[in-house]
């Protein structure tokens, strides 16, 4: 027993590592696929950016600029060479560097996101434990008959119902979200309410319905009654025992539930017009400027992997049981 | 048909049921209902709100709402259906192959599928619509292609505790071939669940549908689509809400119909 809780650190070290090369191998996959897909576009580049009566000449000396007169895999390997050195090229469309406008551009994804889950995860939480302990009851019901119907609803169609509601009926939130210039936190917040509430209500349906049905796991397991035969209050039960067990499973759902969110945002910003990754996706792929689109892509692809990666860990770290089994070498 | 009667008797699902109904025979009668055309535009009267002659108002270019969203509906059930159709076809073939061949091919299917499933749809969509241009049959095949992973998982758990019963070790010592296995006597066992699968994987699909087409994916303008009306409606919404609230509620209604549906048939 002993050996085992002395190799317990290393052999997690030693999961993270496999982890980590599975998913650089399967990023270099994806950066491949996406790649191909520029070869299948139809139509000629030059033309693309020149316009269809641009004369030969003029096409080819696009053509030679962007250097696609070379070879696919020399063009592949100067991508790839050029990704990881932080030099992510031109837009086509922009002429602008890509690498700083999509960082811009991420950032703010990311405060958007941020503050979504800052709310999503406790409402969430909470409404999952609730539905739990009054299982089978109207509060049950109804929360379980909002998140169905709210889950079934595309996010672009609440979002115009919450716009007309609550921009142009009662005028208490703005429609667009772009943020002004120098405007302090509470002003953002204000900004950005209308897309959270637009973009919450399939998350929250996911991560409670998780928590609630581990937490009516975990109160029929046997340790919950005996905790409640040694007399310990209700409370104390929930919150010492149940809790803990009945959270982790969330864990990994709120990490799936990353994609979902990156999928909403490419909807929602375009629709509150916020100048975040989403918006800069459907420009780039509305007008086919290829490498922003592979540069968007493959910067999701691996903050997406990079999620997952890490729910993993923690669920580990967190689990005793298969902390147990990964140290044991057993996965 | 006694059972039909039972579901029949919850007023959410008589509800649902009747929605989707109508909105078929809408789908399909639309030349005869609509009182105006859909694309017919009359810009003396721009931005009208609804009255007697234009029940649900008209649009930036004088059309009218009303013979727009009931003419839009035929596009929406078209790809939507012929998304799930073709969606879950496939789904269904990698499924019952990943299931019945188990070892490498389940695996290299399966993981795929995962890598696949990781991406948020409407990204991958995004992408592949840029490469190929705007379609409704680009529109279908992309939706189809997302939703059968989904799909194959179902069928392939389902499958999985049929392909050891003694009625297929027969069949293999009968000789027949693999197709012959997965199609006439794994198949006809699991038509239950490919029933549920399909009317979930239906309202996801017009989820799918809806939301490409207001990103700009789908059916080009004049053609009236759901989606899209919202899409051209929202620079104006101010000024003619109800250019945006029809096609919106008109895509709410089916989603959900489609949804109450398929969690009624799951539950049964």
């Amino acid at each position: 027993m002993t050996a085992v809780g002395r190799s317990a650190g290393s052999g997690i070290l030693r999961y993270a590592l496999r982890r980590i090369a599975v998913m650089l191998v399967l990023l270099v996959v994806v950066s491949l696929l996406i790649f191909g897909m520029v070869e299948i576009l139809p139509g000629d580049v030059g033309n693309l950016i020149l316009g269809q009566y641009a004369t030969e000449a003029n096409v080819e000396l696009v053509r030679e600029r962007l250097g696609l007169d070379r070879a696919l895999s020399t063009r592949y390997l100067d991508w790839m060479g050029g990704f990881l050195t932080g030099d992510w090229g031109d837009s086509w469309r922009l002429g602008i560097p890509i690498a700083p406008l999509i960082a811009t551009r991420l950032y703010n994804s990311m405060v958007l996101a941020g503050v979504a889950f800052a709310f999503i995860i406790p409402v969430s939480i909470v409404a999952g434990v609730v539905s739990a302990l009054k299982k089978d009851r109207l509060t049950d019901r109804v929360i379980n008959g909002v998140s169905v119907v709210s889950i079934t609803i595309p996010e672009f169609v609440s979002s115009m119902f919450l716009i007309l509601f609550f921009s142009l009926l009662l005028p208490w939130f703005p429609s667009s979200a772009m943020v002004p210039e120098g405007a302090g936190p509470l002003t953002t917040l204000r900004y950005l309410v209308l897309p959270i509430i637009a973009i919450s209500p399939v998350l929250i349906g996911y991560i409670a319905r998780t928590v609630r049905a581990s937490m009516i796991t975990e109160l029929g397991a046997d340790y919950t009654r005996t905790a409640i035969l040694k007399g310990l209050g209700q409370r104390t039960v929930i919150r010492r025992h149940v809790l803990r067990n009945a959270l982790l499973p969330a864990i990994t759902v709120i990490a799936n539930q990353i994609a979902w969110l990156v999928g909403g945002l490419v909807v929602i910003e375009n629709v509150f017009n916020y100048p975040g990754i989403g918006q800069l996706l459907l420009q780039a792929a509305l007008v086919q400027d290829v490498p922003l689109l592979e540069a968007i892509v493959l910067i999701l692809a691996a903050i997406l992997m990079l999620s997952n990666l890490a729910a993993d860990l923690v669920y580990t770290l967190l689990n005793p049981r298969v902390r147990a089994q990964v140290a044991g070498g057993a996965t | 048909m006694a059972r039909l009667r039972t579901l029949l008797r919850s007023p959410g699902l008589t509800l649902a049921v009747l929605v989707l109904l109508g909105w078929l025979v809408i789908a399909v009668l639309w030349p005869l209902i609509a009182p105006y055309g859909p694309t017919a535009q009359t810009l003396t009267s721009r931005y009208a709100p609804p009255s007697a002659e234009h029940w649900l108002g008209t649009d930036n270019l004088g059309r009218d709402v009303l013979s727009r969203i009931l003419a839009g509906s035929r596009s929406v059930l078209i790809v939507g259906i012929a998304a799930t159709t073709l969606g879950v076809a496939i789904g269904t073939t990698l499924g019952l192959c990943a299931a019945f061949y188990r070892g490498r091919v389940d695996e290299l299917l399966m993981r795929s599928l995962d890598l696949l499933m990781a991406f948020p749809i409407v990204v991958i969509a995004s992408v592949i619509l840029a490469m190929l241009g705007p379609s409704q049959l680009n529109l279908i095949v992309v939706i189809a292609l997302m939703l059968a992973p989904y799909n194959a998982r179902v069928v392939r758990s389902a499958v999985l505790s049929w392909r050891d019963r003694d009625f297929i070790a027969a069949a293999r010592m009968r000789g027949e071939s693999g197709a012959y296995i997965l199609f006439r006597e794994l198949l006809p066992n699991i038509v239950g669940t490919i029933n549920v699968e399909f009317t979930m994987r239906l309202a996801l699909s017009i989820f799918a549908v809806a939301t490409l087409s207001f990103l700009g994916f789908g059916i080009q303008p004049p053609t009236p689509d759901w989606g899209l009306m919202v899409a051209e409606g929202r620079p104006f919404y101010q000024i003619a809400p109800w250019v945006v609230v029809a096609p919106a509620a008109a895509i709410a209604s089916l989603v959900v119909a489609v949804n109450v549906l398929a969690q009624r048939l799951r539950a049964s």
